[in-house]
């Protein structure tokens, strides 16, 4: 983190400032994207999140309320968009927790882009929604509080959400052996 | 297993139990097997979640995302409620009321400034000399213009024109004044010293029959008066170490009348 702050970033852009903007965008791409690509699955649709998560939010930039972190509504932008892209482009039946199971080779623990492919489709079994929260809890590291007001829940809906999707996705993980690799 | 337990195996895995809770948990599933199989669960989707490895993004989505946003006009931004100065100005500048002639004088200038641009953290200095001496030597390349309005007015005397330009370069402000009339006019800033450092001016009489362009500076306020037309230039640097968040008072003075005072919330 530079010395500038988000905020001061902000303020620069309202006043037309591009280069604040581009700035902030160095700052989070790489976050919107990750978040994106695991949303949403592909590499594709999620640079296509990413550049439009950034496009609204400069086209929305003045409703921005300082009283919260930037990245926060930041992230909030990105999980929504990435959520309803998923929503959208649902063009493949999703694949069921069976389908996982009998599709994917057994577990070559030495193979460490295997096991990432592995996980990665495990976790297209679970809604976008559900896929959102754990990236946000164990990948970005947000608390509870913050999980909610990016995903406008409640924190007892994010814990029960939290609780059902970290269920489904463990179990997947350790019916195909997953877990003493872990 | 009831609620209790699974709200202390979820925090667990959160890592947001106490020790104590912590011995409990290892108690428990050490004890209940069907415990023990959701708090593999839950830990085994942590920990694959943890070690999905970061992508790069791809090295066109920054360049792909400059080139859509449009050009912005400049905004305002939510951080504070202010009162627009540009507004202000534009409204007593198009006021259809009758000018009265008492004040057609001292009614020329109008200047004010939007002081959360002004005072952005300085990335750098800016040799101020370049703008000090000759007109014709100022330089504002590499400057960026960051607010612009004309002053156009008329009365059954005269027509009066004028503007006022802000530009900046990194820490250093410089904020250009052009005159063309022949009617008197006083134009004055204020600045809050804690924030700005008046650094110097220059300007010239672009008609010869001005005269009497002056100059006067005294405690955080830049007074500029004239009989005729000029152009000016007032250069302010930003301080080091401004924090910002503060309130700041511009006011504005024409012909001895104060014509426009605000007060500006200022932002980091």
């Amino acid at each position: 983190m530079t010395g500038t702050t988000d905020k001061l970033l902000v303020t620069r852009t309202l006043e037309g400032e591009r280069n604040a903007f581009g700035e902030l965008v160095d700052r989070y791409q790489k976050v919107v994207y990750n978040v994106a690509y695991r949303v949403v699955g592909n590499e594709t649709d999620a640079e296509d999140v990413a550049q439009t998560v950034f496009l609204k939010v400069y086209e929305n930039l003045a409703t921005y309320n300082p009283r919260y972190q930037f990245f926060s509504w930041l992230y909030r932008i990105a999980v929504n968009e990435a959520v309803n892209a998923k929503k959208r482009v649902r063009k493949s039946v999703e694949l069921t927790e069976d389908a996982i199971l009998t599709q994917s080779t057994p577990l070559d623990g030495a193979m460490a882009v295997d096991v990432e492919n592995q996980i990665g489709a495990a976790m297209m079994s679970l809604t976008p929604e559900n896929r959102a929260i754990l990236i946000l809890r164990h990948y970005q590291e947000f608390t509870y509080r913050d999980i909610a007001y990016i995903m406008d829940l409640t924190e007892q809906k994010v814990k029960s959400r939290l609780y059902s999707a970290r269920q489904r996705l463990g179990k997947i993980l350790i019916q195909k052996g997953l877990k003493t690799e872990l | 297993m009831n609620e209790q337990h699974l709200n202390l195996i979820q925090a667990e895995i959160d890592g947001l139990n106490s020790d104590s809770e912590s011995a409990q948990v290892r108690s428990l599933i050490e004890e209940n097997s069907e415990l023990r199989a959701s708090f593999d669960e839950l830990n085994a989707a942590k920990l694959a979640i943890e070690s999905l490895v970061e992508k790069e993004p791809p090295p066109t989505l920054r360049a792909s995302i400059m080139n859509a946003i449009p050009e912005r006009e400049t905004e305002h931004t939510p951080v504070a409620e202010t009162t627009s100065w540009w507004a202000g100005i534009t409204s007593i500048v198009t006021s259809p009321k009758p000018v009265s002639l008492a004040y057609a004088f001292s009614l020329g200038l109008i200047v004010a400034l939007v002081v959360s641009t002004v005072l952005m953290p300085p990335a750098s200095s800016t040799n101020t000399d370049q703008f000090l001496g000759s007109i014709g030597a100022v330089n504002l390349s590499g400057f960026e213009t960051i607010a612009e309005f004309a002053i156009e007015e008329e009365d059954e005397e005269d027509e009066r024109e004028g503007s006022v330009k802000v530009h900046r370069n990194a820490s250093l402000i410089v904020i250009e004044f052009t005159w063309d009339s022949g009617r008197p006019v006083t134009a004055t800033i204020t600045y809050d010293e804690e924030y700005l450092d008046y650094t110097g001016y220059t300007g010239t009489n672009v008609a010869e029959e001005s005269s009497n362009l002056t100059t006067t500076t005294e405690d955080g306020e830049v007074t500029m008066s004239s009989d005729g037309p000029f152009r000016h230039f007032v250069t302010l640097t930003v301080r080091d170490g401004y924090e910002g968040n503060d309130e700041m008072n511009f006011g504005v003075t024409s012909g001895g009348r104060s014509l426009l005072s605000k007060s500006l919330f200022v932002r980091k």
